[in-house]
């Protein structure tokens, strides 16, 4: 029985190539079970992402299963082998566990760290458990991986701080105002890296948003998508004071909004914090309006740098979070270790074995004094009763290929902490 | 057991929780933030039942005497804190917070000494009032402190454009604004209700006319009156934020000068606080 992992990711294969492999999930639940009705796996998990087409799984053809596995894919989606060569990977045992840590936990990500990879790992694993096409093995293995990739959130920073320039300026939107649900967004122009700002800035719960261009027809499709509503350019001056997040990519060679028409705004708003997001490029507000009291302004070099800060402060937890993978994969490896018959065997009978002598000193003691014969008669006693009764689940243990009884066996005699 | 090894354990349980509380901040494991939590809780028990322990022993209020007074601070400090981090969920200002009280009740349990003659006037419920609700409101300028500068770090960062790891561990500008109002809000009403009850038991223990005022009264006076001024300006165009956050800081400089320096030199009446 082999645990092995077959599949082809951003670093191996070129988007066009990805496109072809890639298993929506009515393909990966009729892949999966072709799989396993055809006998090429016994287990059947298939991750299938943007970024990646994996199939995991556990085979008695050990390594032929690989080649199989391969033409498998090639056949289903119709791709000429040729073309795949090269792009596919694979891994077997303690390399295949280690990679779908490593993938759980977005290592292996195009965008390290970025949180989606874990909830498609848990969806691709409760697919497969639907078409009960996993078994002990892949069960305990996507469990762990979903433990893993928790466990990697909470304990290093990969993951947690923002990477790109839209998540930093939604960030440090929420660094200064707490809750965006009561504060008012308006978003001037409508380039590609606002609108990502402006549905982030709604995704943490801002309501008003409100959107205006030169083109009002494109203001008014932008304020559909971010659910907000559209604005006249003529009247957004004079809206800017009710405003708490200003975010502006509009193409002009003059700054729009100046930094006298700002100071003048705050002392009108009470000075209540103002955050001022400039994503163009030129700049389209006066760089000088940052030093008005209480005015937050970003330009798109400082979102950048500060994304840019975070990708390498993300990059340095990476050997905290290899090591953790490292140990989860050793103690994976213990566990299947533990399923095998011979170490189940052994530690039955050695913990039979412990309760044999400590029974037997036990009651030595209570009879005293004994002849040689007769105590040596009583040992033998013990050594027959213990050997009978183990003598049965010891040939069945080592004819049975199921796993399950293994592990109702350790689960019976509590075996799990013996050596 | 004495009171001293109750003082002594509140001591190890808010070391043990300040140190769980700077490992979940930095390791971010969140056992040990929620350890932390659970031994500044016991600690506070722990503490209590030490103050308790004290007043047996003297036969009276245990904050009789300077030290008393500062592990009564200490106390009502940490269950503030405790208070505000459970509304807001929000641990961050623990690592100000922790290392404060884990010193004053260190000096406490270190120096403390059980004193043999109690001043007969030391007694009776208008005092006892009169100290607990003093020493609340010395406890709640501490937290508007220490929200302030929470609130001055995160603004400072923020204006630089370079926020970092201090942005991401503390609160937001608003919620520090909002913590400090309320605290400060709490703390003027808590002090004003102080100065009532002090003047009024003041009037009761002594008939003489020399003892109605008291230097130290003229300094709460000027705390209150800075305080307010804080919850003013906080609505001020031109103030709210970074402004008005010094303002409070400049206000518990006072209230540590007065804590100190007043009772020391200036006052008669106020030897502990």
């Amino acid at each position: 029985m082999s645990l092995l992992v077959v599949g082809l990711n951003h670093r191996t294969a070129p988007i066009e190539l990805r496109e072809h492999v890639a298993f929506a999930p009515a393909q990966a639940r009729e892949a999966i079970q072709q799989l396993t009705r055809e006998g090429v796996l016994e287990e059947a998990v298939i991750v299938s992402t943007c970024n990646r087409s994996e199939v995991y799984g556990v085979s008695a053809l050990e390594r032929k299963a690989i080649a199989a596995v391969q033409s498998f894919v090639c056949q289903f989606h119709r791709v000429d082998p040729q073309r795949l060569n090269g792009a596919f990977y694979h891994y077997l045992e303690a390399d295949a566990v280690r990679h779908l840590f490593r993938v759980a936990a977005s290592l292996d990500s195009m965008v390290l760290g970025e949180p989606h990879i874990l909830g498609q790992v848990r969806q691709a694993f409760s697919l497969a458990l639907e078409c009960r096409t996993t078994g002990l093995i892949l069960n305990h293995l996507f469990q762990k991986a979903a433990q893993v990739g928790k466990r990697i959130r909470s304990e290093t920073e990969i993951g947690l701080r923002p990477t790109s320039v839209s998540a930093v300026a939604v960030e440090l939107a929420t660094k200064i105002f707490g809750e965006l649900g009561d504060r008012s967004v308006l978003v001037v122009g409508a380039g590609q890296m606002s609108q990502l700002t402006a549905r982030g800035l709604a995704m943490r719960g801002a309501r008003h948003i409100t959107v205006t261009n030169r083109s009002f027809d494109r203001a008014t499709a932008l304020a559909k998508q971010v659910g907000g509503r559209a604005l006249p350019w003529e009247q957004f001056m004079a809206s800017l004071k009710t405003q708490d997040i200003v975010i502006t990519s509009i193409q002009t060679d003059q700054y729009i909004i100046r930094h006298d028409v700002i100071e003048h705004m705050m002392s009108e708003r009470n000075h209540r914090p103002l955050f001022l997001i400039d994503l163009g490029l030129p700049r389209n507000i006066d760089p000088d309006a940052e030093r008005v009291y209480n005015v937050f302004l970003y330009n798109l070099d400082d979102l950048q740098s500060i994304a840019a800060q975070n990708r390498q402060e993300r990059e340095k937890d990476i050997p905290k979070a290899e090591r953790i993978i490292e140990e989860e994969v050793q103690k994976f490896m213990r566990w299947q270790e533990s399923l095998s018959a011979v170490s189940t065997i052994k530690s039955l009978r050695f913990k039979a074995e412990r309760i044999r002598q400590s029974e037997l000193e036990a009651h030595l003691r209570k009879l005293g004094p004994l002849s040689d014969r007769q105590r040596n008669i009583i040992t033998a006693l013990t050594l027959a009763i213990v050997n009978k009764i183990l003598h049965e689940p010891t040939v069945r243990l080592k004819q049975s290929a199921d796993k399950r009884h293994l592990e109702s066996i350790r689960y019976l005699f509590d075996l799990n902490d013996e050596e | 057991m004495s009171a001293t090894v109750f003082n002594w354990m509140s001591v190890l349980c808010y070391l043990v929780s300040g140190s769980g509380y700077v490992g979940f901040l930095t390791l971010r494991k969140p056992h040990l933030g929620r350890m932390a939590t659970g031994f500044l809780a016991l600690g506070l028990v722990i503490h209590f039942i030490a103050l308790m322990r004290r007043a047996a022993l003297i036969g009276s209020v245990p904050y009789g005497d300077l030290y008393g007074s500062i592990s009564l601070f200490a106390w009502d400090l940490g269950l503030i804190y405790l208070g505000l981090e459970l509304y807001l969920r929000q641990k961050s200002m623990s690592i100000f917070l922790l290392p404060i009280v884990i010193v004053l009740q260190a000096a406490f349990a270190l120096f403390q000494r059980v004193p043999t003659e109690i001043d007969p006037w030391v007694k009776g419920w208008l005092f006892a009032l009169h100290v607990n609700i003093s020493v609340l409101a010395y406890a709640a300028f501490a937290i508007s402190f220490i929200a302030s500068v929470a609130y001055l770090i995160q603004h400072w960062r923020l204006r630089t454009h370079r926020p970092g790891r201090w942005s991401s561990l503390l609160p937001s500008l608003d919620l520090l604004e909002r913590v400090n109002l309320t605290s400060v809000i709490l703390g003027v009403g808590a002090l004003s209700a102080g100065i009532l009850t002090g003047v009024a038991w003041a009037r009761r223990a002594w008939s003489h006319a020399s003892h109605r005022w008291d230097a130290k009264i003229t300094w709460s006076l000027l705390v209150l009156v800075i305080y307010a001024l804080y919850i003013i300006l906080q609505k001020r165009r031109g103030w709210r934020g970074q402004r008005s956050a010094w303002v409070a800081v400049g206000g518990f400089l006072v209230v540590l000068f007065s804590y100190t320096m007043v009772n020391l030199f200036f006052s008669r009446l106020h030897a502990y606080f």
